[in-house]
């Protein structure tokens, strides 16, 4: 359809409501034996805008008065095992969890990321896998394959609801393919 | 890239209980941004590298401050900002309390309440000439209200906007069970104003702006 001076619109920044965020954060260092070390956090964060005005909401529909803010998973969580030798070996393998409504667009998923290094001296050299498991790794965004991102009043609801999976257009993003980094450093 | 610079001038009382500190700080940043090929106002291109015109975020700052240990089990640290944020002629007041208190030598208890503010990026306030998309993709939805009706086309600053504010407080519970194990456990809770909210707008509510002449200005680096 051709535009109008009625669809066009800029992208813009507003200060146009007020946010609350509530959250508890547990975490844990444990030692399992010498040189053997587990992490793990555990993170619920309720993030919403509050007070967001009409027609903002008429014009945005993904912003939620009182709802969970897009993007910001209520769930997340890491943990980490490490393995720190006197002789300058070090290893480490740290998983996070994205819980659902993150950013995107996907269910929840999880991915790992390793290291190891060998200090010596002044020199240290270190190998880095980032997504170790080709978790949730994906080349393009897939559109249509994104999860339901919810809408307020004024969305499709207002008209009936969408009427197939596809209809929402929803995009799912992913992660990047599994990654090396080799590091030097020399302390000076 | 980012070129940062300032100042800090502070001097501090120290006691046997009780360390009493004032300040004055200046923080100013400068973020240059290039692109290539570089768009020029017009929405001409040029295969060349260009810089535009650097953005700044500058901050002035007065403090006090207070760190209180009358006994092994208790302390408390207070803080009070006043704080000039520059770029959007605006003043903060933020002061900020943690009480802490260690009932045993393997636990610690800590309260902390306070306010802080934060400001726009200045991308989000240096009025610009608009960054248009690629206009030939729009495809526009037949319906002028309601779901997706306004399609962005350009992105644009607003000159008016104010920093963010937000009034927290945080409980945090630590307990040690050996030199090596350890668990924490945080609760908080953050109100936040004027919050900062990505929409659009219909182009027919912008009202015309005259764009600085000296942001209008290019660095072009070669031909």
């Amino acid at each position: 359809m051709n535009p109008t001076v009625n669809n066009l619109a800029f992208s813009t920044t507003f200060n146009a409501a007020g946010a609350r965020y509530r959250g508890i954060v547990l975490s844990a260092n444990v030692g399992i034996m010498r040189d053997l070390a587990f992490n793990a956090s555990y993170n619920i964060q309720s993030a919403a805008y509050i007070g967001i005005p009409q027609d903002i909401l008429l014009q945005n529909t993904n912003l939620l008065d009182g709802g969970q803010i897009t993007g910001i998973p209520l769930r997340q969580g890491t943990a980490g095992l490490s393995y720190q030798q006197r002789s300058g070996f070090a290893a480490r393998i740290d998983t996070t969890y994205v819980g659902s409504n993150n950013s995107w667009n996907r269910n929840p998923f999880w991915f790992a990321n390793a290291s190891v290094s060998q200090t010596s001296g002044r020199v240290s050299v270190g190998l880095g896998v980032y997504n170790l498991v080709n978790s949730a790794a994906q080349q393009y965004g897939l559109i249509g394959a994104g999860v339901f991102v919810p809408q307020n009043y004024y969305g499709g609801g207002a008209f009936g609801g969408p009427t197939s999976a596809i209809q929402p257009g929803t995009e799912e993003y992913g992660l990047p393919f599994r990654q090396y980094w080799l590091t030097t450093k020399v302390s000076i | 890239m980012y070129h940062n610079h300032g100042y800090l001038l502070s001097d501090d009382f120290a006691s046997a209980k009780n360390d009493v500190g004032f300040g004055y700080t200046w923080l100013h940043q400068a973020n240059t941004n290039g692109q290539f090929p570089y768009i020029l106002c017009n929405g001409n291109t040029q295969n060349v590298f260009g810089t535009y015109p650097p953005l700044s975020l500058a901050t002035a700052s007065y403090f006090a401050r207070d760190t209180w240990m009358p006994n092994d089990k208790f302390s408390a640290f207070a803080t009070v900002w006043v704080q000039r944020s520059l770029n959007t002629i605006s003043t903060h007041f933020d002061p900020r309390l943690s009480l802490v208190f260690r009932p045993t030598t393997n636990d610690v208890i800590r309260l902390t309440s306070g306010r802080a503010y934060s400001e726009p990026d200045p991308s989000l306030l240096t009025p610009a000439p608009p960054s248009y998309g690629s206009p030939t993709s729009v495809n526009c939805p037949s319906t002028t209200t309601g779901s997706g009706a306004l399609v962005a086309i350009a992105s644009e600053a607003d000159p008016n906007l104010l920093p963010e504010t937000a009034n927290d407080v945080e409980l945090a519970y630590g307990h040690r069970f050996n030199f090596s194990t350890s668990i924490q456990a945080d609760a908080y809770q953050s109100w936040e104003n004027q919050a900062l909210l990505s929409g659009n707008v219909p182009i027919s509510s912008i009202a015309q702006i005259t764009v600085p002449q000296h942001l209008i200005a290019i660095n072009i680096f070669s031909a």
